[in-house]
């Protein structure tokens, strides 16, 4: 039992870190239709920012990341005022999306290699060190601290979507853009809110993780999947679906290394996935909360 | 679906069309690439940036080392031209960068002190040529510098087992000598090839002298080890290793209380330490070699309060990252081909300051050791001629000089199968030596720099 209770534990505060990285996937596809393959880079530019901050002015991850937020929300917007802009909205472009996200993101893994080379980095702050005793638990600070930060900003994007009037806007946005555009609601800017918003969230949980996960130009990719998976399990365009899906995929992945190797951890998550769109093709909250 | 299609290594379908390249030495840390999204990441940057990957040292334009020019140099003294087949670009590019380092700085210390005596003091000329990350473009480098190049004597890398390969393909047919660091028992033992010299031990026999390198020194220290976590991911490289030390571990009488198989990258490193930490083995052999899976083992491990020796196999275990981890990296030891020795210290030291590095490890000795290789060999040959380099690489019997200080052995010589024989390694160990934690030398007690510290 207390092996269970122990991996339940890990299990459960790896998947809020992996919650976080889905939930920024999830918002962007939930506002904007847009499968932003770059989202897991854009990751990876978050961790090497948290890199940066600890190696010259020893700022710790997890201070840094209201400033982490706070970049990359304008990093996000931008790039949508740039160029994710011009081909979704009015100018849906399904096709030119796939090529720019997946370009971008082989633009900023290059760019990073060039910039810092292959190198890996680490962050080692002096708390993660050693593993606390809670009970007959041993639980990682880093952890533990990156858990409480994804519940933290889970609890805030709830209140920002459902009770400010810009988060009602990308909502009506999520819902029908078209809709919202005759009912006055500024869409375009919603949209690129949205977009800022759903990079800064994968920001924050790039920062998180880099607290105790090695980083490169390519870490990203290491992710990728995770990300994805836990958006199409919680239910494509469903926030709450991508931080459920995340929490899943921490959990199976922890626990099922009690009963077998490590190796096969990937194909129990990928099983309970396969099983649960057999059940729900929509995913966990697809269709309920697929307008956000 | 197509997101779960997306470059990532243990994508099987990636795996059943060869697109993902893993390293399959035993000591050279390997990675996982996506290549298909790498090689398009490549065109993208070069187009996008205006930078390529390979520039045009592929071309063997970029001089890495010695006076530029042809077969003649600028004072118009000859030139002997070596190519410097390593990884530039892609994932293993700073593995690839620190043997580039480490042949320049051999290349530097030959020119400076007069050349090759036995061609008149001919300067050598490396040039760097960037095998990138995947075997075709390993061939394809290599082939076009041999092809620009008709002057070229011998080649030196590629670092990766799967990029020696390729690339030996190429020197074979064109008859020059390749001195590759590969560990692949395939690099030396294909039929029909005899310009290829491997001078690290082969995969084969390193089982043997990882386990020599370290139970005795525990089992001095204190108890000898009964319990063993048998750990590592299950890629090519990986595998076969661990099936060895499992064996040898059975026929010891010991007991493999944790054995824990994982597929790279492993994105969460805590199951796994948590697992070793409830076992409580003795010892730990943790053989993988992608920094960022070791790492992050090795710190849950420590972090859960295992205090044991945990040992690796491989460069990943050597890099200067590891200082991040302060005093817990102590006693982390991993066994390698070479590592600053008791009879190379000075030599090392004036290498690390010359590279700008805070010390010199396996690769950056690899490079050196290859070049000062070939040109104890031109002395022998005493002409400039591949053909004539190969024989006198075969013949040679090296008992001094900078290539025999930075290897753990007493003599180089290749046998006919161009290895050398017996093989040999070392064990390094993290230590704090002068108030630096350096990766020590502990194995062979007779190169050793440091005293075991278990």
């Amino acid at each position: 039992v207390t092996e269970f209770l122990q991996f339940l534990t890990l299990g459960i505060l790896t998947g809020g870190v992996y919650a976080l990285l889905a939930a920024g996937l999830g918002l962007i596809f939930g506002v904007l239709r847009v499968i932003n393959f770059a989202q897991a880079d854009f990751m990876m530019l978050a961790m090497f920012l948290a890199y940066v901050l600890w190696s010259g002015p020893s700022i710790d991850p997890f201070v840094g990341i209201p400033l982490a937020f706070l970049v990359f929300l304008v990093i996000g917007m931008g790039f949508h005022r740039l160029l994710l802009g011009r081909v979704t909205g009015a100018h849906e472009n399904h096709e030119a999306q796939v090529i720019l996200t997946l370009g971008v993101g082989l633009i900023l893994q290059n760019a990073m290699l060039i910039s810092f080379d292959a190198s890996p980095r680490l962050i080692v702050p002096p708390y993660a060190r050693d593993a606390l005793d809670v009970g007959p638990l041993q639980i990682g600070a880093p952890h533990l601290i990156s858990f409480g930060v994804a519940v933290v900003v889970a609890i805030g994007l709830f209140i920002f979507l459902q009770r400010t009037s810009q988060g009602r806007a990308i909502r009506g946005t999520a819902e029908n853009w078209e809709a919202a555009t005759y009912m006055g609601i500024d869409v375009n800017r919603s949209q690129r809110i949205a977009f800022g918003l759903g990079i800064a969230l994968t920001a924050v949980g790039g920062v998180a993780l880099s607290s105790f996960q090695p980083l490169d130009p390519f870490v990203g990719l290491d992710f990728i999947v995770i990300m994805f998976a836990a958006v199409v399990l919680g239910g494509l365009g469903s926030i709450g679906g991508a931080f459920a899906g995340g929490l899943i995929i921490g959990i199976v992945e922890a626990v099922s290394q009690i009963w077998t190797s490590a190796s096969l951890s990937m194909v129990w998550v990928f099983g309970i996935f396969v099983l649960i769109l057999f059940v729900r093709p929509q995913g966990l909250f697809g269709k309920a909360e697929r307008a956000v | 679906m197509l997101a779960f299609r997306m470059d990532v290594c243990h994508d099987a379908e990636l795996r059943a069309t060869g697109d993902c390249q893993v390293e399959e030495d035993g000591m050279n840390a390997g990675k996982l690439l996506p290549r298909r999204r790498l090689g398009l990441a490549g065109v993208l940057a070069a187009a996008v940036l205006g930078l390529s990957a390979c520039g045009d040292d592929e071309g063997g334009g970029g001089a890495a080392g010695g006076a530029a020019g042809g077969s003649d140099g600028g004072d118009g003294g000859e030139q002997v031209l070596i190519g410097a087949a390593w990884p530039q670009s892609g994932s293993f590019a700073f593995q690839g960068e620190a043997s580039l380092a480490g042949a320049q700085a051999a290349v530097k210390d030959i020119n400076e002190a007069g050349g090759i005596e036995a061609l008149g003091g001919a300067e050598l000329k490396l040039d760097s040529v960037d095998v990138g990350d995947a075997p075709e473009d390993a061939t394809s480098a290599v082939n076009r510098f041999v092809t620009r190049n008709d002057d070229v004597v011998a080649v030196v890398g590629s670092w990766l087992s799967t990029l020696s390969l390729a690339a030996s393909e190429v020197t074979e047919r064109a008859g020059i000598p390749f001195v590759t660091e590969a560990f692949a028992d395939d690099a030396t033992a294909r039929q029909g090839f005899s310009h290829v010299f491997a001078y690290v031990p082969p995969s084969t026999a390193i089982d043997d002298l990882m386990l020599e390198a370290t139970l005795p020194g525990i089992a001095e220290a204190g108890d000898e080890p009964k319990t063993v976590a048998l750990v590592g991911d299950n890629t090519a490289a990986a595998t076969p290793l661990q099936e060895a030390l499992a064996e040898q571990f059975k026929e010891r009488g010991m007991d493999v209380v944790e054995r824990q198989q994982w597929t790279p990258p492993l994105k969460n490193a805590t199951p796994i330490a948590q697992s070793i930490a409830n076992a409580d083995p003795d010892v730990v052999f943790l053989i993988a070699y992608v920094f960022n899976d070791v790492s992050s083992v090795v710190r849950e491990l420590r972090g859960r309060g295992y205090d044991g020796p945990i040992v690796q196999n491989g460069g990943q275990a050597l890099l200067p990252e590891w200082r991040e981890f302060g005093e817990r990296v102590e006693g982390l030891s991993t066994f390698v081909a070479t590592n600053p020795l008791n009879k190379s210290e000075q030599l090392t030291q004036e290498l690390a300051t010359e590279i700008g590095e805070p010390y010199v490890q396996q690769d950056h000795l690899d490079g050196y050791f290859a070049i000062q290789l070939i040109a104890a060999g031109l002395e022998q040959a005493g002409e400039a001629d591949p053909e004539a380099l190969n024989t006198a690489l075969h013949e040679l019997e090296l008992s001094e000089g900078p290539a025999v200080d930075v290897m753990p052995r007493d003599m180089i010589a290749f046998a006919d199968n161009g290895r050398i024989d017996p093989p040999s390694g070392v064990l390094a160990q993290w230590q704090e030596v002068d108030g630096e934690l350096v990766p020590c030398t502990i194995w062979p007690t007779e190169y050793a720099v440091c005293e075991p510290k278990w």
